[in-house]
């Protein structure tokens, strides 16, 4: 991405989700954005993705540089060049984790026998191979994100974007799927792109980028706002000192909130 | 058919089998009501279309077969038609609307005295008993045998007169009414008719100019009407059935609606339903085109489905359509399931047009809401 902007919205309701980003993944490695809400996370992850286009700026995705695409050519480049994996792993209900993976497939030259062997072959490679013929209703969370970065790869796509993958999972299937994803980037040379606000994200990844106000901020230790629980990067942040230690907010009202009544916050936290 | 339709469709049983039993119910009433027109089209008309008969001739402004008030002296009849080199032979016909009686209680019959030397008019097939009715003797159509249960041996009252059933006909039933065929001379002398007829059927030399030579006669004798016999069943086709044809054309449309109503609701609903998943598959690259292909299938399979059932129930329950209600005689043609095979394939198409403007419009970018 280079000198993204996205604006919603004209005159005085525009708003200004990205404002003139650079960003580049490399195959082979994990990046992480993080921010607080409204950063513009799901807006970088959608224009990142093909999906949304930015207002200024030009988008490139494994060498197709998408801001210079047409409507109609999109779909084939979402297909072929990028694998998504969402937040509540958006598998289709009514079919199996090996029809979910084998209806994504795009290869017109290969016979339906060769394709229904890929996508067993990836289910394999996640250790799904139990579960083909299961609905996502009869798996797990951890099952259902794993059959999610099985379709996500279905194409062998070059960038694999990650919406908060473990934000529905338990601490232990998190991290497995955290190690799933720094695998796949490392040994098949997948660019793999998440935005999420889980701290153990930061553990896998090469690199993190933190997301604030519609700008990547250099990525230091980020705090929790004792208010909200959300992470907030230090610099810039609204802060206050309370008990002889330091805090940081998200936003002004929670500062406030805070101001008015302090022992409530701390308490919980230490609760 | 697409992997997505299929599992769609087939997943949510219940939906399946409203929309199917949606389709099916509108495709049996259509096929039903088409059926029972052609059938009543087929039996009211017949009996006019099988006699042997090119040309009729009636009183000048008579209708029909059904509502014959026509009187034609028989005098001078002979001499008339000898005029007229392309008559091979004519005959007197009698045919009188009345309530026939068994049991003392009434039936509507077409009462016809029939030439039983010329045997023109009379009954168009013998199912049991004599072929030609003698002094105080009637033969009856079959219609009335089944609906009302007149037999072989039975008495029967009819113009003020009683009739020993002594045969039964085919082809003589107007659904309405059904004739019940005596000898000429005994008609004239029920209806006090001595030296008159209603008709006067004629046979033609070359039948395939006999639309020519009924105007031709037409214009050269006075009072009287000519008319082919084809033009004259369907003159009595559209007196009894002019009044119906709008009626059965508004059930008919409702029917159709009704199809509709219900494929087009299903197949919405399951659509909104599915949004999610189809802005998932948006998301992922599949193109308009293919979640389009995706709806209209599962249109087209419902509508196919509902179609199979509809058609086959209706083959199903036809034959025994009359022995529940008499009057419905139904005749199910192949035209006509094609023709609602088609109804059936605009319904669908119809049915999944709204879902798929509503597709149209999923935003792939809800796909990332968790």
């Amino acid at each position: 991405m280079t000198a993204v902007t996205k604006v919603y919205g004209v005159g005085d309701a525009a708003v200004t989700a990205l404002d003139g980003i650079d960003f580049e993944a490399r195959a082979g490695e994990v990046v992480v954005v993080m921010g607080p809400s409204g950063a513009g996370k799901t807006t970088f992850l959608t224009i990142a993705g093909a999906l949304l286009r930015p207002t200024s700026g030009t988008v490139e995705i494994a060498g197709t540089e998408v801001t210079r695409l047409g409507e109609r050519d999109l779909p084939a480049v979402r297909r072929d060049k990028v694998g998504f994996i969402f937040q509540s792993f958006n598998l289709l209900e009514s079919l199996t984790a090996l029809e979910n993976v084998r209806l994504v497939i795009s290869d017109e030259h290969s016979n339906r026998r060769t394709l229904t062997n890929r996508a067993r072959e990836l289910l394999n490679m996640m250790g799904l191979s139990h579960r083909l013929g299961s609905l996502p209703k009869q798996l797990s969370g951890g099952e259902k994100q794993r059959v999610a970065i099985a379709r996500a790869l279905a194409n062998n796509p070059d960038l694999i974007l990650a919406d908060e993958p473990t934000a529905n999972l338990d601490f232990k299937r998190g991290q497995e799927v955290m190690g799933l994803l720094r695998q796949i980037a490392v040994e098949l040379e997948k660019a793999v792109v998440i935005v999420s606000h889980d701290q153990r994200v930061r553990a896998v990844a090469h690199r993190a980028s933190w997301l604030q106000d519609g700008r990547f901020r250099a990525a230091g230790a980020p705090a929790r706002d004792p208010v909200c629980g959300q992470l907030v990067e230090v610099e810039g942040a609204p802060t206050a000192s309370f008990n002889s230690r330091a805090y940081y907010f998200c936003a002004e009202r929670c500062l406030t909130l805070f101001q008015a009544g302090p022992q409530e916050y701390v308490k919980i936290k230490a609760g | 058919m697409l992997l997505v339709a299929r599992k769609n469709l087939f997943s949510e049983r219940t939906r399946l089998i409203i929309s199917v039993g949606g389709v099916a119910l509108s495709v049996l009433l259509i096929t039903f009501l088409l059926s029972l027109f052609r059938g009543w089209n087929e039996k009211v008309g017949g009996f006019v279309e099988e006699v042997d008969a090119d040309v009729w001739i009636a009183r000048e402004g008579t209708t029909d077969f059904l509502a014959a008030a026509s009187i034609l002296p028989l005098e001078g009849v002979d001499e008339r038609f000898s005029h007229f080199d392309s008559v091979e032979r004519w005959s007197p016909l009698i045919v009188r609307p009345m309530a026939a009686t068994k049991d003392g209680s009434e039936i509507d019959v077409e009462f016809v005295g029939f030439d039983t030397e010329t045997g023109m008019g009379g009954p168009v097939g013998i199912k049991e008993g004599k072929e030609v009715p003698g002094p105080g003797e009637v033969i009856v159509d079959e219609a009335l045998s089944r609906r009302n249960g007149v037999k072989v041996g039975d008495t029967i009252g009819a113009g003020g007169r009683d009739w020993r059933v002594v045969g039964k006909s085919s082809g003589g039933d107007f659904v309405a009414a059904a004739t019940i065929f005596v000898a000429l001379e005994e008609a004239q002398d029920v209806l006090e008719m001595e030296g008159f007829a209603t008709f006067f059927l004629l046979q033609m030399k070359n039948p395939d100019r006999a639309a020519l030579w009924a105007r031709i006669i037409e214009d050269q004798e006075a009072g009287i009407m000519a008319i082919t016999s084809d033009d004259f069943a369907a003159a009595t086709r559209d007196r009894a059935l002019g009044d119906v044809i709008p009626i059965l054309t508004v059930i008919l449309i409702l029917a159709f609606i009704v199809g509709l109503a219900v494929a087009g609701l299903t197949i919405y609903t399951a659509t909104v339903e599915k949004a999610r998943e189809y802005g998932i598959l948006k998301a992922m690259g599949f193109t308009n085109g293919y979640l389009y292909r995706v709806v209209f299938e599962q249109s087209l399979v419902t509508g196919l489905l509902g179609f199979t059932v509809g058609a086959g129930l209706t083959l199903l329950l036809a034959p025994f359509a009359q022995d529940f209600v008499p009057q419905f005689v139904v005749f199910v043609r192949w035209q006509d399931l094609l023709a609602v095979a088609g109804c059936t394939l605009l319904m669908v198409i119809l049915a999944a047009y709204i879902p798929v403007r509503r597709l149209a419009a999923i935003d792939p970018v809800a796909a990332f809401n968790a």
